[in-house]
Formats: structure tokens, sequence, C-alpha cells
């Protein structure tokens, strides 16, 4: 029974070429596209049951919606007032540090179209892709704060890493002092964790913290999440912290893929 | 439980069963439900390969990992090893489970998908990807859980001349 090493050979040399080399690019893409309608089909039932709320909705119901996003809106708008005002002094004040101008983004919404089915590795799927110029590496934030970076371009979709994920590391700072860290995944939707963090450092519990773009991959004052516990072993080197993503991580649908102005230049 | 050597596997059928099990595959799951998803290629694959063990072999296993790979996204040849490996164990017990009842296959089951598990599990710590060690043990027990019923839909859905099923 020699065919069972020339599969297994076969399939290894394939784990290696795949998983190690970018040869197999222009396959996947077109692999990309035989896959996407599996994932189209299997979001039918969250799109029609979303489908059902718009549509069936009673008028109470909606008139209630209306009343409530109306407030939401006008509160926004306060919010946005008192932004425009901080943002001029912003600039301001950079101007009088000679400093560049405070980079303003475009977005674009982006709807949730699959889950890699790999409980393993948190990765979705967006409805945009390069036909919507969206690039490697873009951010994607939803209502309350950052999600991801998209990893993989297809033609109408593309693949994006959660910040949750065990992979991926993202650097951050705490909005109350400015301390930097870095926050990993560990493969948990409802926890991130900073590593390196010096037992002298000021951080403590309910701390805020956003992205600090020192990465130049991420812009910068994105909320990623709210410290959760502080712990210091003494015998550990560093302290253990942990920390409760903003973003909605698995439960947004509607997402924004952020485009940052020097990204679109360097394009 | 087996055919005898005139039946031949309809091609529809088989693929049919195929798209079923990639659609529930890949069927969106989060959090902790997502550890509990039974293999549904693998029962898939494992319905195929009782069926007709004459007919079908490691390369309809390999291909039917690939195509699971393909689904995913992401590394290719993952399942395609663990599939085809599985069913070699598969082809070696063949003689031994001939005779099996139905019932006592899930005996059989449990143990392969652990072990194709354990194969995906362990290319995973390889490349350095993320692992959840006790994935290997929940899919297991959901796919035995699955088996009854996803083997009683396949056998109503795909007539294949059994007369015992």
């Amino acid at each position: 029974m020699g065919r069972k090493w020339l599969f297994a050979l076969v399939s290894v040399v394939l784990i290696a070429v795949s998983s190690q080399t970018a040869l197999f690019a222009p396959v996947r893409q077109w692999l990309a596209s035989v896959s996407y309608p599996f994932y189209w089909v299997t979001a039918i039932p969250a799109r029609l049951s979303e489908w059902s709320d718009d549509t069936l909705a009673s008028r109470a119901e909606l008139e209630a919606d209306n009343r409530r996003l109306r407030s939401e809106l006008l509160v926004s708008q306060g919010r946005i007032q008192r932004m425009a005002e901080l943002a001029a002094e912003n600039v301001r004040l950079r101007a009088l540090l000679n400093a560049t101008e405070l980079l303003r983004d475009s977005v674009m919404l982006a709807e949730l179209v699959g889950i890699s089915p790999d409980p393993m590795s948190h990765i979705i799927l967006v409805n945009r892709g390069a036909s919507d110029d969206v690039y490697v590496g873009q951010p994607l934030v939803d209502s309350d704060g950052l999600m991801g970076q998209v990893v993989e371009v297809f033609d109408n979709h593309s693949r994006v890493l959660l910040i949750t994920d065990p992979s991926h590391a993202l650097p951050v700072q705490v909005v109350r002092n400015g301390v930097r860290a870095i926050a990993e995944g560990v493969g948990n939707k409802d926890h991130l964790r900073l590593r390196f963090v010096a037992p002298t450092t000021d951080i403590v519990i309910g701390d805020m913290l956003v992205s600090s773009g020192l990465g130049g991959r991420y812009p910068v004052g994105f909320p990623v999440g709210r410290v959760l516990s502080v712990d210091d072993k003494t015998s550990e080197a560093f302290l253990e912290v942990e920390v409760e993503p903003s973003a909605r991580i698995d439960r947004s649908r509607h997402l924004l893929l952020v485009f940052t102005q020097s990204t679109q230049a360097g394009r | 439980m087996v055919s005898s050597g005139e039946d031949q596997p309809s091609l529809p059928a088989l693929a049919l069963s195929v798209i079923l099990a990639v659609l529930l595959q890949v069927y969106p799951l989060t959090g902790a439900l997502a550890h509990w998803r039974p293999d549904f290629l693998f029962l898939v694959m494992f319905y195929w390969l009782r069926h007709f063990p004459f007919h079908l072999g490691l390369g309809f296993a390999w291909w039917l990992g690939l195509m699971g790979d393909i689904a995913y996204g992401d590394v290719l040849g993952r399942s395609a090893l663990a599939f085809c490996l599985t069913a070699y164990l598969l082809h070696l017990l063949q003689q031994r489970i001939l005779n099996y009842r139905a019932f006592h296959e899930i005996w059989l089951l449990i143990p392969l998908v652990m072990v194709s598990q354990t194969i995906m599990l362990t290319i995973n710590v390889i490349l350095g990807r993320g692992v959840v060690w006790n994935a290997m043990v929940l899919t297991a027990f959901s796919s035995a859980l699955a088996w009854p019923l996803l083997k009683l839909i396949l056998a109503k859905l795909l007539p294949t001349r059994q007369p015992g099923v």
C-alpha cells in the first residue's frame, strides 16, 4: 500500500507550500471564489432574520426605534461638536509645535458575511474586496472599537484577522497617562492580554486603552479595550494584565473599514 | 451494511452529501458553540467509506479533506492529510468491522475523529498557530451525537439500493 505515503507526502508538501510561501496566492484567489458561495449561503438565515426585523416590525416598534435613534443622534451630535472644537484646538497646538496636521480618516461600511469555521483562528469574512479598494493591513472597526485588520483581499470579499486571535498583537496606550503596551490576543473573544508590563507601571483596573499607532498599521486613538484585572505575581518579572475588548467581537454585523490618509497616499 | 460488489456509489448523491457537509461545516457559529461543531465532512467520508469500501478509498478521502481545506480558506492539505491517514486506519480495520451493528459504529467513529483532530491540531502546533486541545474531545463527542441523525438523513436522501439500511 504505497499510495497512502504518496497522499501523505503530497499533503505535507501542500501544507508547507501554502503556509510558508506565497506560491499559491493566485490559486487561493480562485479557490476563494469557489468557497465564497458556501459562506454566502450560510449567511442567509442571519440576513433573513435581519430583513424580517426590518420589514415586519410594527408601527409602534418603528416609532419607538425612531425616537431612540433621534435622541441618540442628538447626543452624538453634541459630542461631535465638542470633538470638532477639540480637533481644531489640537490642530492649532500641533501647528504651534510645528507638527504635521492630524490625519483625518474616511470609512466604508462593510458587512460580516462569514466566520472562520476553525474555532482556533479568529478570522471573519466581510463583503468588501479589491473592487472596493480594500487593502491588506486595513483596520476594521465596529461602533465600539477596533475589531482587527484585513489579512487577505479577494475580488469581492476579504478575510479579517481579529485582535483576539492568538497570533495577533497591537500596540496600545493607556488614555489616562499614555503608558504604552502590547495587547495580544489569547484566542478568547472576551479578553486580550498585555505583554511585558513592568511591575512599576502605572496601570489600574478600569483604564481605557486606545491604539497608539506605533506599529504603523492601526491609526492612533481607536478604542481597544478596558483593563479587567491587574495581577502582580511577585514571582514573575511582569504584570499580568487582562483587557476586555471594546468592540463587540462576536456580535457586530455592520462594520467599518477605515481608510487612513497616509496609506491611501502610499498605495 | 456493506454493499455487494455490483452497487456503485452514485455521483450526484456523493456530490450532494459533500455540498451539504461543507455548508454545515462553514455555518457561522461563535464562541463556545464553535468548539462543539461536529466534523460533518468527516462523517460524510465515514458514511461513504463504510458503504463502498471497495469503490472509494484514500483518494476519495484526500479529495474530501482538500475540499474542507478550501472551504476553510486556510492552510491547504491539513484536513487532506488527516482524512487520508484516518481513511487508511479505517481500511486496516475494515475486515474487523464488517459485522458491526449500526450502534457499535460509534465506538469506531469516536477514536477515528479524535485521530483526525489530533493530526490537524499537531499541524497547527508545528505551524505555530493557536491550539485548543479540548476541541479534539468536544468534536469527537458531538460528531458521535450527530452521526445517527446524519446517517438517517443521508440514507433517506440518497437511496443507494441498500437492503440493510
